[in-house]
């Protein structure tokens, strides 16, 4: 197995990971930077970072831990990128629509650390029925354009703008309930 | 008083402080919205029912009928099951289902044990439905009462009193645990218990299993283990199993098994995969560290049973391996397509990883890969080694199974 490879320290894990991995973490990296050099760039980065990862991780699924890596990764260019001017894209739509889940207002503070909120919003995810919990997944952890959720579900995009509006309001509401932003 | 409004780039701010949260989801839940809607399917199925209504009017009564099949619960099943290594993702059909298992000088360096006999003829074989991935929403919930029992029952076999013991609930993947005498033990909706050691468990200087054993230290370690987790072993006659094999830079890994052989060839398959006691890391990368780190005690989840499935034989599993059922995902990979002779073992094996939706059977084909497709291994005192792979079929009869996400490519041959 990859992992293996990782933890032998044979450079082959990179080769095998590439090989294997390279078009998923690529799509990853592009619906949120809309760039293919970006891109590449970026997963290019994931190898080393998984390289210097494992030992002593060993993911379960190889994949998901290369996604996320790609994530975070393509979330910090995409962040240095604009952080001149704002950019435009489905990273901007996604984040301006999570934004509708937070408190607008100046007087308000977080009372969570970045791991309580992580762990808020993983219990939200749980408590959300499938279709709902999928459908913000594909939207807000892979960035994808609503068209294309719509397609993967076989429902109209309406559809999906009505639920993906309904979750962040349950989501502000349940964030509300936890100490986000009181 | 007006209210005051947060700047656009606060907002921001706020906005990608949830979206890296998002991001630290579950596993699970990512991989489930991974999967295409099974109404796709669905409506794939309906539609070539109703192409066939035109011919023999009796087509839709076939998609309708498959949630049961001779009073049999139709299995779901995901393309992915067709391989532990499958990659199905919405990206494209960046998919390869060689499965590099392990680096031996030979397969026959092997030790563990023979579950099944390929001269005997299994008809049957249960099928559990597993409680993992844990979802609400699910109709198998995790018997959490049963749970505890199990928990409480396997924290008195480590001398902690059950009356006293805290159990507390883990807060994301449902589990059970108690922490107590240095120890976490857990149990999961599968009634599967872990003793997870605070710190390594630390076996004697002299033990060894490894594969390099002789037979008497081998005989010594069984002896010492038995004696000394017993109770946590609580079988009538267990029998050791060191399974495992491959090479890494320090040495060899392997794990120890124990599991209670049975006449019975289903009980036997049952007793090897699903009812076991394993010590993790007995034999580590590093012989001379010799520890372990946990033991886990899978039991055969009885409750969850949803019943006995017809299997399709050996033979047509072969067929199945050997139609090119799995052509279409070689191109991104290699054009390596297994060939009978490159086979050098067959097991019935059940999975049961927490991803899956079902405990089943399948057929798991160990293959020496070609040496053009082989990776170039060596020892560390220079000794060549061979790559195998392993693919694995389903086992249960077909008109039991109900393929979603990637109909065309799983059925298309049938």
């Amino acid at each position: 197995m990859i992992i293996e490879l990782y933890w032998n320290r044979n450079e082959q894990a990179i080769t095998e990971t590439d090989k294997k991995y390279n078009r998923y973490c690529f799509s990853v990296a592009n619906n949120i930077l809309e760039n293919n050099e970006d891109s590449e760039e970026c997963v290019n980065e994931t190898w080393l970072k998984s390289w210097n990862a494992i030992p002593p991780c060993r993911p379960d699924k190889l994949r998901l831990f290369l996604a996320k890596i790609t994530r975070n990764l393509s979330l910090d260019r995409f962040r240095r990128k604009n952080s001149v001017k704002r950019g435009s894209g489905q990273m901007v739509l996604a984040l301006d629509e999570l934004c509708d889940c937070v408190s607008d207002r100046s007087d308000v503070e977080s009372r969570l650390s970045s791991e309580e909120l992580a762990k808020t919003v993983n219990s939200f995810l749980q408590a959300l029925t499938k279709r709902e919990c999928d459908i913000f997944i594909r939207r807000y952890f892979f960035v994808e354009p609503t068209d294309k959720i719509a397609n993967r579900y076989l429902i109209k995009e309406s559809h999906v703008l009505v639920i993906l509006s309904r979750t962040r309001a349950k989501l502000k509401a349940w964030l509300e309930d936890a100490g986000y932003f009181v | 008083m007006k209210e005051k409004k947060i700047t656009s780039d606060e907002r921001l701010r706020r906005g990608t402080e949830l979206f890296e949260a998002v991001g630290k989801a579950d596993d699970w839940l990512i991989e489930r919205s991974e999967r295409k809607s099974t109404a796709r399917i669905a409506i794939k199925i309906a539609a070539v029912a109703a192409c066939m209504f035109f011919v023999a009017t009796v087509g839709l009564r076939i998609y309708y009928d498959m949630d049961t099949v001779g009073g049999l619960p139709v299995l779901n099943v995901e393309k992915s099951d067709f391989d532990s290594e499958i990659f199905f993702g919405g990206y494209g059909d960046a998919v390869e289902i060689m499965h590099t298992v392990s680096y031996l000088g030979d397969y026959s360096e092997n030790k563990f044990e023979r579950a099944w006999d390929s001269d005997v003829k299994i008809e049957k074989l249960p099928v559990y439905h597993s409680t993992y991935p844990f979802n609400e929403n699910s109709d198998f919930l995790p018997d959490f009462k049963e749970m505890k029992r199990v928990l409480l029952d396997a924290a008195e076999k480590v001398g902690i009193n059950p009356e006293t013991a805290v159990v507390e609930e883990s807060e994301f993947d449902n589990r059970l645990e108690i922490n107590e005498n240095n120890m976490t033990i857990s149990v999961d909706g599968n009634l599967t218990v872990d003793y997870r050691y605070d710190n390594e468990f630390v076996l004697p200087d002299d033990f060894d299993c490894s594969l390099d054993a002789s037979p008497d230290d081998i005989v010594k370690a069984d002896k010492y283990l038995q004696e000394t987790f017993r109770k946590i072993i609580d079988m009538d006659n267990p029998k050791m199993d060191i399974r495992g094999n491959e090479y890494f830079i320090e040495g060899r890994s392997s794990y120890v098994y124990y599991y209670e052989p049975s006449d019975d060839p289903v009980q036997n398959i049952i007793n090897y995969n699903l009812n076991y006691v394993q010590f993790f890391d007995v034999i580590t990368r590093n012989p001379s560290d010799k520890s372990i780190r946990f033991i886990r005690v899978q039991r055969e989840p009885v409750a969850n049973k949803l019943g006995d499935y017809p299997i399709i034989s050996l033979e047509e599993a072969k067929k199945e391996l050997f139609k090119g059922k799995f052509e279409e995902y070689y191109s991104t990979h290699s054009k390596y397509q297994v060939k009978e002779e490159d086979i050098v073992d067959v097991e019935i094996i059940y999975k049961h990883y927490r991803s899956e939706e079902y405990i089943m059977p399948y057929y798991k084909f160990t293959f020496k890969v070609p040496v053009d497709f082989a990776y170039n291994r060596e020892t560390s005192d220079g000794k060549k080694l061979e790559t195998y792979g392993e693919f694995t079929v389903p086992a249960v009869e077909r008109k039991y199974m109900r393929a979603i996400d990637g109909v065309t490519s799983m059925f298309r041959n049938y």
